[in-house]
């Protein structure tokens, strides 16, 4: 195969390839609902939503010994004391 | 005649290496979204136990964590794909989301209920099915792609 012969097949696959390769792909992409990237961007959002919502339950869920913690002995537990860099708390 | 013959058999072969790599990508793009589907079903119910006070504090904030490397390294899975589909190597990705699932799994091992404790492992043997159905396609697409 020479070089006129490559740049044939070149010009060939570039103008007939893609009508077919968009045809199948559409055509598999309707039977689905989604492309490839829309999979994956799919998944994206789940497990991003898996990870925000760990970090929910963490900053909401002290530790088992925070619920008797009484650092100060004022008879409140810790976690009840207003926060002294809370600016609202005099 | 000939050579437009060839062409046109030229155009078929690439034609279906490119719709067998993109067929194969579908679906290892497919488990891993089972994947992501069965991660986030197992940490719901992991958080209802722990709102009816059937897992402590302590026990939902170790799984919390784990369950965050797992969907961490869960993401890492698209990338992975990426990298097979690229002639790469995606076994960092796939490594990573093995290790971080199976820490979870050890990790349910601090419940201290016995019968939530079972019942959660259980779960957890589907969501490991599926990420290792995901992984095996995945390296479908590595090996389609070499």
């Amino acid at each position: 195969m020479n070089l006129a012969d490559v740049v044939k097949l070149l010009t060939f696959l570039t103008n007939v390839q893609p009508i077919v390769g968009q045809a199948i792909i559409a055509l598999t992409a309707s039977l689905q609902g989604k492309s490839l990237e829309e999979i994956q961007a799919d998944s994206d959002t789940i497990f991003d939503a898996v990870i925000a919502r760990g970090r929910d339950e963490l900053m909401r869920t002290p530790p088992d010994d925070a619920q008797a913690l009484d650092r100060d002995a004022d008879g409140v537990p810790d976690i009840h004391d207003p926060d002294p860099l809370d600016p609202k708390v005099p | 005649m000939v050579r437009k013959t060839k062409l046109a058999a030229a155009t078929l072969v690439i034609l279906s290496l490119t719709l067998a790599g993109c067929d194969k990508a579908r679906k290892a793009a497919e488990a891993i979204n089972r994947y992501a589907i069965s991660l986030d079903a197992a940490q719901k119910v992991e958080i209802e136990a722990h709102k009816s006070a059937i897992i402590t504090n302590d026990e939902h904030r170790k799984l919390q964590q784990s369950f965050i490397r797992a969907a961490q390294a869960g993401k890492s899975l698209n990338h992975g794909l990426v990298a097979a589909l690229q002639g790469g190597d995606p076994k960092a990705q796939l490594d990573a989301a093995t290790q971080t699932l199976d820490a979870l799994i050890n990790d349910l091992d601090v419940i201290h209920d016995a019968d939530k404790r079972n019942e959660l492992k259980a779960l957890m043997l589907a969501v490991k099915a599926a990420l290792q159905n995901a992984i095996t396609l995945i390296q479908a697409v590595k090996g389609g792609s070499q």
